[in-house]
């Protein structure tokens, strides 16, 4: 289709013309989580199948589960969840006309990128000395 | 009075709305104010349910108001995810490829939600 188009200017705003910004990447960061997050439920529905088909399948897992590979898988879904949630809630306000100056739009974006992460390391605090504690 | 005002040439390359745009932008949202009231709950249930293993995460899921809330999760999160994902694919590919991945993307979310609610019931059922 474009293949013998000539001119050399950018035709549209493509990725490697535009100097980045914080909605550009909360943008960008909002549909790499939702596809990350399609993935994490496939890993959710394995692991109620594996909770449904007894303490024997589940014995044999959960050396994986209660390891510090699944603590991690906790603090990557949890974080990334908690990311695309705030980031959903903010689309859902942005649609009603509000908050959609650049500066106050550009300051959120940071805000709940470093929101999320700090969220995620608390829970996963609180579940692994938890968890550590039983 | 002519109420068509497209040109012959932009209804032979088909291009124009779909009419489903709107449902699809509202279907998107409720789906997303029923998992932004889930997913705290879901958060909550995995951590208080983790100290106590698989015995834990099982009474978690035979109580009815576990079972209620991975239910409606699984449901509103394959919905929104597929929803999703379809917007995605319809963004970056096009032909064959593109109704090849529109097909994976329903099939996997139909196949898992359905793997999640059997297991689910299985367990509430089994209580």
């Amino acid at each position: 289709m474009g293949s013998n188009w000539n001119d050399k200017r950018p035709m549209s705003p493509h990725l490697q013309v535009w100097r980045w910004h914080p909605t550009m990447l909360s943008s960008i960061l909002h549909r790499a989580s939702g596809i990350a997050l399609f993935l994490a439920m496939i890993k959710l529905s394995i692991f109620i199948a594996v909770l449904a088909a007894g303490p024997g399948t589940f014995m044999k897992y959960s050396s994986l589960f209660y390891s510090p590979i699944g603590a991690f898988g906790f603090f990557a879904a949890v974080g990334i969840l908690v990311y695309h949630l705030m980031n959903g809630i903010r689309h859902m306000i942005w649609d009603s006309g509000r908050l959609l100056a650049p500066k106050i739009a550009n300051g959120l974006s940071i805000a709940i990128i470093i929101a999320a992460a700090i969220i995620a390391v608390l829970l996963t605090y609180i579940l692994v000395s938890s968890v550590g504690g039983a | 009075m002519a109420t068509d005002f497209r040109t012959p040439m932009s209804r032979v390359k088909g291009h124009g709305s779909a009419q489903d745009g709107t449902h699809h932008y509202i279907a998107h949202r409720v789906s997303a104010i029923i998992l932004a009231i889930t997913v705290p709950l879901l958060i909550w249930g995995i951590m208080a349910s983790a100290p106590g293993g698989f015995d834990g995460f099982v009474e978690y899921i035979e109580s009815t108001f576990g079972a209620l809330v991975l239910l409606t999760f699984v449901t509103a999160a394959f919905y929104h995810g597929r929803s999703g994902l379809t917007e995605s694919i319809l963004d970056y590919f096009q032909g064959g490829k593109r109704m090849a991945l529109l097909l994976v993307a329903t099939l996997v979310s139909i196949g898992f939600w359905l793997l999640a609610v059997l297991s689910i019931l299985r367990i509430w059922l089994g209580a």
